[in-house]
């Protein structure tokens, strides 16, 4: 790990604040995220429509619960693209070994139900501790920013349904027919489900930078701190302008 | 340039103002804690005026105005930029120089509540928020605010009362003074290896005599922070 390499400003970070620089990270890398998103998702969407010629909220459960997977390679390029490793959206996919299959099975059984997997997520993916390693880790992690993190997904889910509705409130009104078949139209949602399938996928995938972004620095935050990466930054600064200017007093030795 | 959430001002005089820019999370749970005052007074006002009749339906209907459109703009002029909920998230308002709100672009802002919140629920505004350089909404755009963290972070110095004060022998930047300091209030609890590890990064520069170099530097630290 170079730490000289990170992208983001070291410094010690209050919870909210680290989420605000996920959301500045996630601006930054949105169009790559989005797109990973989509192409992760899509075969699920179409396997669920496959598996269920029933209209049912079924297919949408079964998206919504492997959300963990489709944000992976999401966390995966933003991992290396913190310390400067471009990734771009093919090396991503070409990577693919590293991150669907580390903690895949765990991602999707008890570890989604928790509502801090923002920012234990990483824990699973980066480190790959033992089963037994992971719940010790995750709670020194998470002790400090365990309400933060709950907060950052309650408020990302609204914001995922406000949003879903209004997408699928625009598609309605833009069709050519009038208001009637609109207001028809989500009388029906129930019968129209791939509509709905298909525009929260499209939500989800908007949102899950933000939110795997926040989430990661949440966690980065935390090993700033536990591990003094700021304080280490700044004395290895220090140590390589000195090198390279000697000769600027005797050489040393008094701080 | 790092990537970084802070406004920094260049002042005339040369030195450099900053703040911590809160982004949309603490502001929406502001807000939902100040959307929640506002109506457990209206519901008040709404039970005494219809003891009132006639003349309650009156009074009921300029509470819910000035509830409506004076709540934020009263509370942000005259109590430091934070209404309850801000204040709450430790969060305020202010010009995007960082001196304090006044009365025309609090009403600018308040008044374009009704632009972000188009066309449900602050759609535009979240995105607005999430996608400007300074997180500002397109009320704050308008009258040329932004919303900071009102305070620094709170420390625990208890981690101090053992360490000996140890005036540095030279002058040290900014920076490295904050990194000192840190390191003496170990905030993350590191280890006792892991503090030996940072500390001997800077051997080089530490006097010849110090012999653990890890004391050294939590005693310039506690010196910096005032100790002497």
């Amino acid at each position: 790990m170079q730490l000289n390499k990170l992208i983001i400003e070291t410094r010690l970070r209050t919870a909210w604040s680290s989420i605000d620089l996920g959301f500045v990270l996630a601006r930054l890398f949105w169009v790559r995220g989005f797109c990973l998103y989509i192409v992760v998702a899509a075969p699920i969407f179409a396997l669920t429509r496959l598996l269920s010629d029933v209209d049912s909220v079924l297919p949408f459960f079964v998206l919504w619960w492997c959300k963990p997977l489709f944000e992976r390679p999401i966390l995966f390029f933003m991992s290396r693209e913190l310390f400067s490793q471009k990734t771009d959206f093919f090396q991503t996919i070409a990577h693919f070994k590293s991150w669907l299959w580390p903690g895949l099975v765990w991602i999707l059984t008890l570890r989604r139900i928790s509502i801090f997997r923002s920012m234990s997520a990483p824990i699973t993916l980066l480190e790959r501790p033992q089963s037994n390693a992971y719940s010790e880790r995750a709670s020194v992690l998470g002790s400090k920013f365990s309400s933060e993190s709950m907060w950052l997904t309650i408020v990302l889910f609204f914001i995922e349904g406000i949003f879903t509705l209004s997408l699928l409130a625009l598609f309605a009104i833009l069709f050519p027919q009038n208001i009637d078949v609109a207001l028809a139209w989500f009388n029906n949602l129930s019968q129209n489900s791939v509509y709905v399938d298909a525009a929260s996928i499209i939500v989800m995938a908007a949102v899950a930078p933000f939110y795997t972004a926040a989430g990661f620095m949440l966690y980065i935050s935390r090993r700033v701190e536990l591990e003094g990466w700021d304080i280490e930054i700044c004395f290895r600064d220090w140590m390589t302008t000195f090198k390279n200017q000697p000769s600027s007093n005797d050489g040393g030795h008094d701080v | 340039m790092k990537i970084d959430t802070v406004a920094l001002i260049e002042t005339p005089e040369g030195t450099d103002l900053h703040a911590d820019l809160a982004g949309l999370l603490p502001r929406t749970l502001a807000y939902i804690i100040d959307f929640l005052i506002r109506v457990g007074i209206i519901i008040v006002v709404w039970v005494i005026s219809l003891l009132l009749g006639g003349l309650g339906t009156g009074i009921f209907l300029i509470a819910y105005f000035i509830l409506e459109w004076w709540y934020p703009v009263l509370f942000e002029v005259y109590r430091d930029g934070q209404t309850w909920g801000k204040k709450a998230y430790k969060i305020k308002v202010v010009n995007d120089d960082l001196t304090p709100v006044g009365f025309g672009p609090s009403l600018i802002r308040n008044l374009l509540r009704s632009a972000d919140f188009f066309p449900l629920f602050y759609a535009v505004g979240i995105l607005s928020v999430v996608f400007t350089a300074r997180f500002q909404r397109l009320g704050d755009l308008a009258a040329g605010t932004i919303v900071i963290y009102s305070e620094p972070d709170s420390y625990d110095s208890s981690a101090l009362d053992q360490v000996e004060a140890v005036a540095p022998a030279q002058l040290i930047n900014e920076d490295q003074q904050l990194a000192f300091v840190n390191f003496a209030l170990n905030r993350g609890k590191m280890s006792k290896d892991r503090q030996e590890e940072i500390a001997e990064i800077i051997r080089p520069r530490l006097p010849l005599n110090v012999d653990k170099a890890s004391d050294y530097v939590r005693g310039v630290g506690k010196w910096l922070l005032g100790a002497r």
